[in-house]
């Protein structure tokens, strides 16, 4: 592994399905580049939900020896299946933060603030705030990161204003081919006072991988607390199939 | 050098040029790859706060001189003031479709189809949605587009006239690492015209793989579908942007 990792991987956080890579070897010291991914992948079945399109990317700001500085950001759509084009808009999640890094070949150590929310699209169901800061460690394939909450918002059910903790743990394993299978595991806890719960998510696909891109052909599974798109917590148990696109280096 | 070129007004992707072939490489699949950001901020204005806007661009294939590319960007545009932390969302902006690029002499020529749509966040005023045709040169200093509308939907039709055609222009200058660019846009419906402005000047600084800039911009909108009725609107606002460096300006 060279450069430094960030692993962004968890339940409702729109960056759930990718490892940010902010710092490859070619890095320079100012503005060393930039990284991006898309994805687009239909629901299976989708009566509550259509489709969902996910699109983020970092700036690398400053690297001095072992330490790089980077800001990044992320949003997820999701549509239901009404309209003639089966382009419903639902709700957009947002997360935009900054990230320090340290650390150099096989393990990585990262604190940062994100601040995420989530917004209703042409109706007002519920509208959420729920930024942390967090700490992680990075030692590929496996990844580990804790955050404590400091921001809420939950207009108007206010359950998520008890969150207070979450803990997110995963795995990347991806051959070093230009082409071949791969296969992600994620599982996250959310620390209320009340009580503890788990969204966990698999995935699995072919990627295929270019001078300039890697495109991923994806099969993922997701099970969700609360997505906080309904105001009930509605436990969804999901299956989306899609396609992603990263540029490759500093995203996988 | 500065490079920018307005898709339509109010497209989430005024202000950039997306030229796939700017970066060297052999012909290909998925030789390219791209994106660019940009906050602006409105202290002047009562009634918005600021925006953010993102996007990039996958090249899926390059041949004999010729690049294929998809495109996607996104606006997301805050009321002011308002919220917990002053962060109080308005409308979003989408924007996706496809671009060929190939070469004209000293310029490019661009070609492709895009999509287009506008929501609102936590309320429901005006849906917009247009799909186009556009062609146009890309020009180091100076681009010109025109476009024609396919399918536009106005929810609850707000407008009576249907949008059909838009014409766009645009020039840049630099100098050492300050810039200024400005453009117009026409745009024709079957009851009249309008016209959509945006300027922008600033400095810029390039790092080895991305640039970054401030700015200070104008840009007037003859309908920014923000509100139920259609409404011009014009305001200066105080921006940052960053790109990667080379293939997107």
């Amino acid at each position: 592994m060279n450069g430094i990792m960030l692993g962004l991987l968890s339940v409702p956080f729109p960056a759930r399905s990718v490892i940010l890579n902010p710092a490859v070897d070619t890095s320079g010291t100012y503005l060393g580049g930039i990284g991006a991914w898309a994805s687009y992948g239909g629901y299976l079945p989708d009566t509550t939900y259509a489709w969902s399109v996910r699109i983020g990317g970092l700036l690398d700001i400053l690297r001095v020896r072992d330490i790089t500085l980077c800001i990044y950001g992320a949003n997820e759509l999701v549509a239901g299946p009404e309209s003639k084009i089966r382009f419903q808009p639902l709700a957009l999640y947002w997360e935009e933060g900054a990230l320090l890094s340290h650390g150099g070949r096989g393990f990585i150590a990262q604190v940062g603030f994100t601040h995420r929310c989530k917004h209703d699209i042409d109706r007002d169901e519920r509208t959420l705030i729920f930024s942390s800061v967090h700490a992680g460690v990075i030692r590929k394939p496996f990844y580990t990161r804790a955050h404590k909450y400091v921001l809420w918002l939950d207009d108007p059910t206010g359950r998520i204003t008890g969150l207070t903790w979450s803990w997110e743990a995963g795995i990347r394993l991806r051959a070093s081919w230009g082409w071949g299978p791969y296969l992600c595991a994620d599982v996250k806890l959310d620390g209320y006072p009340w009580a503890t719960y788990a969204d966990t998510r698999a995935e699995t696909g072919v990627f295929v991988r270019g001078a300039g891109a890697t495109l991923m052909l994806f099969l993922e599974y997701e099970r969700l607390h609360d997505p906080g798109i309904y105001r009930p917590v509605d436990d969804p148990v999901v299956f989306q199939i899609g396609l992603r696109a990263t540029d490759g280096r500093r995203i996988f | 050098m500065v490079w920018a070129f307005m898709l339509s007004m109010p497209s989430p992707a005024r202000g950039i040029a997306i030229n796939p072939l700017a970066c060297a490489a052999d012909d290909g699949w998925l030789r390219a790859s791209g994106i660019w950001a940009n906050a602006s901020w409105y202290p002047w204005d009562r009634e918005l706060s600021f925006s953010i806007k993102m996007g990039g661009f996958l090249e899926l294939i390059r041949g004999n001189g010729k690049s294929a590319a998809i495109v996607a960007s996104s606006e997301v545009i805050s009321s002011s003031p308002g919220g917990l932390i002053s962060f109080h969302p308005l409308a979003v902006r989408w924007e996706e479709g496809i671009l060929i690029t190939g070469p004209a002499e000293s310029a490019f020529w661009q070609t492709g189809f895009l999509h287009s749509c506008k929501h609102d966040v936590d309320t429901l005023r005006r849906i917009l949605v247009g799909t186009r045709l556009l062609g146009g040169i890309l020009g180091e200093h100076a681009q010109g587009f025109a476009c024609l509308y396919l399918y536009r939907t106005d929810y609850p039709e707000a407008r009576e006239g249907r949008l059909l055609w838009s014409l766009g222009a645009r020039a840049s200058w630099a100098s050492g690492e300050v810039f200024a660019t400005g453009g117009i846009v026409l745009f024709a419906y079957k009851d009249g015209l309008g016209l959509d402005a945006l300027g922008r000047t600033g400095g810029f600084t390039r790092g080895q793989g991305a640039s970054f800039a401030g700015f200070l911009e104008y840009e007037r909108a003859h309908d920014s579908g923000l509100y139920g009725k259609p409404k011009a609107k014009g305001h200066f606002g105080i921006g940052l942007g960053s790109w990667a460096k080379g293939v997107i300006f």
